[in-house]
């Protein structure tokens, strides 16, 4: 069966990561590890870690609620220019957000700029999912609690926190892992964490082992918050989706002082890097070297069209294989390709140079290499974009098509595949978009001398050159602002569902 | 017997149209009384005047003496002692089944809430289900639940919006038995929305019927069944054959035979009678010019579909004696019908 074939080859690719830290695991003196692990420097950047963790989960929960809260259930005025407001962060990857800030604070270096940073980056996906959750507010729960109690704080645990429970917790865990992976705001920010403790590690010394003993630890961190997830979401059951909605809560002040804290937060934390970014643009594009940034562009692109396309047919054969043949292989593909999506991509990397070097040289340091990496990275956001559109195909379909006399193979290009291609393309585009922003992985891998928009970018902003990092900036911003447009258009949160 | 509920002249409208349009009416302590009329009348706006969760543009409401919805005063949901059963139950999905009976108990100690859920766990025959999340409970017992959950703070009235709606026929039967035993048993004031006529004829001691945001008729379930206000009443109440006639010396002329009208009619209006099914007694006739064209049989009794030369008409027979098909029968009428002129 050619599905079950192909899906065969997937497993050694997103082992790779695997194989490498037990490797690691197996090879590296018990002594040192010990050592390396107990010492002040490793204390320090757990403790740096865990503080940066936990300010920007709370901070990026309590933002995005909020600002779920008040655009969903309230009669705030604009409405959808704050959703847009709210989303609008998703268009600036972190480092590009810490360049900008670096641009008009210089010296904006250490705990609070990282905080501030990342907690800007990652509020929206605390408002995405909090907002969905709270779409699901049910007219007659709430009527029953108000029967009940008159205490607000009261009816709010009754009515609103069963249903954001959950989605507190998968965005929480989102935004945990989103700031321990984090490599390029905190490296420009001067923040130490582990990423940029690994990363240090691994360009300034030869023997690579200390960068491998800070990533095991990484690791650790990571499953360890996972576990603690599926723990919390255990017997968690998701509510009825079609509910009649209650009448929107009534705002002091017409709600105004609501939107205009909402905007103050989205103008400082988006604003500001954006200005900046326009600004340098003004000085930078005068001196810009348009060859070079035309070709980290086409790296850019070249890296995101092929590292997507591949991504999406792997993610097409193994959703085939678990869907329609339950085949165990590529179910396990699956997970593996979930768990290392979890891990920092700097721990990806890193792993990828290890097997590069030791095990296919020749491999090491080409584009192919990078595009590999990229696609076990990024396996995940396609197997997302694949499956929804696959479900979307009855099973009774691919049997009534046997029993019309169609091969697997004819079957799948008549019938599947023309209905699978529009929800295909939009996720294909989405995975090119989000790969465009990839950094460490990029970083570590890449053939010498190639430069993608954010390697220079990085490494601009590095070296304090602000103007000559500007155009990578703008033109990034303007790729990776596209699916942040299509997550925020047409979104109405208090569009009226239908009731039944 | 003194009102215990009393809406008075209650009018909302909302975006330009009207929903509830001066209604008025009254409900006696421990009385269980449905509001009865098809979907998008305003019934369930009304139920939501009452509870607190809608304000009415006009008109007051009281409860036991007290105003708890004027122009003048307003009572917040949770201060105006009325329990809510809503049509999905709306169980607090985190909640098990007793911590949700419990839920409006939050006043009393921890021992007089534990006897009270354990008290009604027993009537709503919840027993062993205490510890259950409502996902794991079926429709049935969710609304038991719910309803456990409304009466368990002893509200001084109970709304129901159509709680039975959407279970099947066996489980509504029980469950309403069930509900409407407990509710005479603790003497709680009632009322219920309904757009099912049998439910509201079987449970109720009084029905007001709604229609277009007006209540256009009150009364015990006998009474309102024998005599519908109008032609559009007695059709939603049950089926009925209309037959175009004519008054004369106070009878009713129709096709059928001279009629005995129930209520009050005057010498030389012309409209329509309105016939039970039941009120027809088909005598089977060769000679007779109605044929029976469709039967449906249940056992305890049949629907005889008969064409007549003028109509086509439904009639009730009880079972070992209805007619065959293809029979041919004289069609009469038994007993006094509803008669109701064409205005003018």
């Amino acid at each position: 069966m050619l599905v079950k074939s192909l899906s065969l080859v997937v497993v050694p690719l997103v082992s790779v990561p695997l194989v490498y830290l037990l490797i690691r695991v197996a090879e590296v003196d018990p002594a040192a590890v010990v050592t390396e692990v107990l010492s002040p420097r490793t204390g320090q950047l757990i403790l740096n870690t865990a503080t940066l963790v936990f300010a920007v989960t709370a901070t990026a929960l309590a933002v995005g609620i909020l600002q779920a809260y008040v655009v969903v259930r309230t009669t705030v005025p604009l409405r959808r220019t704050l959703t847009i407001l709210a989303t609008v962060p998703l268009a600036v990857p972190s480092y590009v957000a810490a360049y900008g800030w670096l641009g008009v604070v210089p010296g904006f270096n250490g705990f609070f700029p990282a905080w501030l940073v990342l907690s800007v980056a990652t509020a929206p996906l605390v408002f995405l999912t909090a907002s969905a959750a709270l779409a699901r507010t049910s007219q007659s729960v709430d009527d029953v609690a108000q029967s009940i109690s008159s205490s607000r704080v009261r009816r709010h645990i009754l009515v609103t926190w069963p249903i954001l429970r959950s989605s507190v917790w998968s965005s929480g865990l989102l935004v945990a892992l989103y700031v321990i992976a984090d490599f390029g705001a905190v490296s420009l920010l001067r923040y130490d964490t582990f990423t940029r403790a690994i990363f240090n590690a691994y360009r300034s010394s030869f023997d690579r082992s200390l960068a491998a003993i800070l990533g095991l630890v990484v690791v650790v961190l990571t499953v360890a918050l996972v576990a603690l997830y599926r723990r919390a979401l255990r017997g968690e059951q998701s509510g009825p989706v079609n509910v009649l909605r209650p009448s929107p809560v009534v705002l002091r002040g017409g709600g105004w002082p609501h939107a205009a804290v909402m905007s103050l937060w989205a103008v400082v934390g988006a604003g500001v890097p954006f200005v900046s970014v326009s600004a340098w643009a003004g000085v930078g594009n005068s001196t810009a070297n348009v060859e070079r940034l035309v070709e980290a562009t086409l790296n850019s692109v070249m890296y995101g069209l092929s590292a997507a396309t591949l991504a999406v047919a792997l993610g097409i054969v193994l959703v085939v294989a678990t869907l329609r043949y339950r085949f165990a292989p590529a179910t396990v593909a699956e997970s593996v390709s979930w768990l290392i999506h979890a891990l920092p991509a700097l721990v990806v990397a890193l792993s990828f140079t290890f097997v590069g070097i030791r095990l296919v040289p020749d491999l090491y340091q080409t584009h192919l290499f990078v595009v590999l990496g990229l696609v076990v990275l990024f396996l995940p956001n396609a197997i997302s974009a694949v499956e929804p559109a696959l479900r979307a195909v009855p099973p009774a379909w691919h049997e009534l098509a046997q029993s019309l006399g169609m091969r697997p193979s004819t079957e799948f290009v008549r019938v599947t595949l023309p209905v699978i291609t529009p929800g295909l393309l939009a996720g294909w585009a989405l995975v090119v978009l989000v790969i465009v922003r990839e950094l460490p992985l990029t970083l570590l891998l890449r053939p010498n001398g190639v430069d993608t928009l954010a390697t220079r970018l990085w490494t601009e902003t590095s070296a304090g050159a602000f103007a000559a990092a500007a155009p990578y900036a703008v033109t990034l911003v303007a790729l990776a602002g596209i699916p942040a447009w299509l997550v925020s258009r047409g979104l109405d949160p208090q569009r009226k569902m239908v009731v039944s | 017997m003194t009102a215990f509920v009393e809406v008075k002249n209650l009018t909302v409208a909302k975006g330009g149209s009207s929903i509830l349009h001066d209604v008025s009416f009254t409900v006696n302590s421990g009385e269980f009384l449905s509001v009865l009329g098809p979907s998008g009348v305003g019934k369930t706006t009304l139920l939501r005047c009452l509870a607190g969760f809608d304000c009415p543009d006009s008109g007051s409401i009281a409860i036991d003496g007290d105003v708890v919805s004027s122009d003048a005063r307003w009572i917040e949901p949770a201060r105006r002692g009325v329990g809510i059963v809503p049509q999905d139950g709306a169980l607090f999905t985190h909640m098990t089944v007793a911590r949700n009976i419990a839920a409006g108990l939050a006043d009393l100690s921890s021992a007089q809430r534990s006897e009270r859920v354990a008290e009604l766990v027993s009537i709503m025959r919840l027993e062993g289900l205490e510890n259950r999340l409502p996902a794991e409970l079926s429709g049935g017992q969710q609304q038991r639940v719910a309803v456990a959950r409304a009466i368990a703070p002893s509200p001084r009235v109970v709304l129901l919006d159509e709680p039975f709606a959407a279970l099947d026929t066996e489980l509504r039967t029980e469950l309403r038995n069930d509900v409407r035993e407990l509710l005479r048993k603790e003497s709680i004031t009632t009322i219920l929305v309904t757009h099912d006529q049998d439910e509201a004829l079987s449970l109720s001691d009084s029905i007001a019927v709604m229609r277009e945001g007006a209540i256009i008729q009150t009364g015990t379930p006998a009474d309102i069944y024998a005599r519908p206000a109008d032609i559009d009443v007695a059709l939603f109440l049950g089926d009925a054959v209309i037959i175009p006639g004519r008054v004369s010396d106070g009878k009713v002329e129709t096709e059928l035979g001279a009629l005995t009208p129930l209520n009050r009619v005057r010498d030389g209006d012309s409209g329509f009678a309105a016939v039970r099914p039941e009120n027809f007694y088909l005598q089977p006739d060769p000679a007779g010019k109605a044929i029976v064209t469709g039967r449906q049989f249940f056992g305890h009794d049949v629907l005889v579909t008969v064409t007549t030369p003028d109509r086509t008409i439904t009639a009730r027979a009880s079972g070992p004696l209805a007619p065959e098909m293809g029979m041919k029968l004289t069609v009469w009428v038994r007993g006094p019908v509803n008669f109701y002129a064409r205005p003018d």
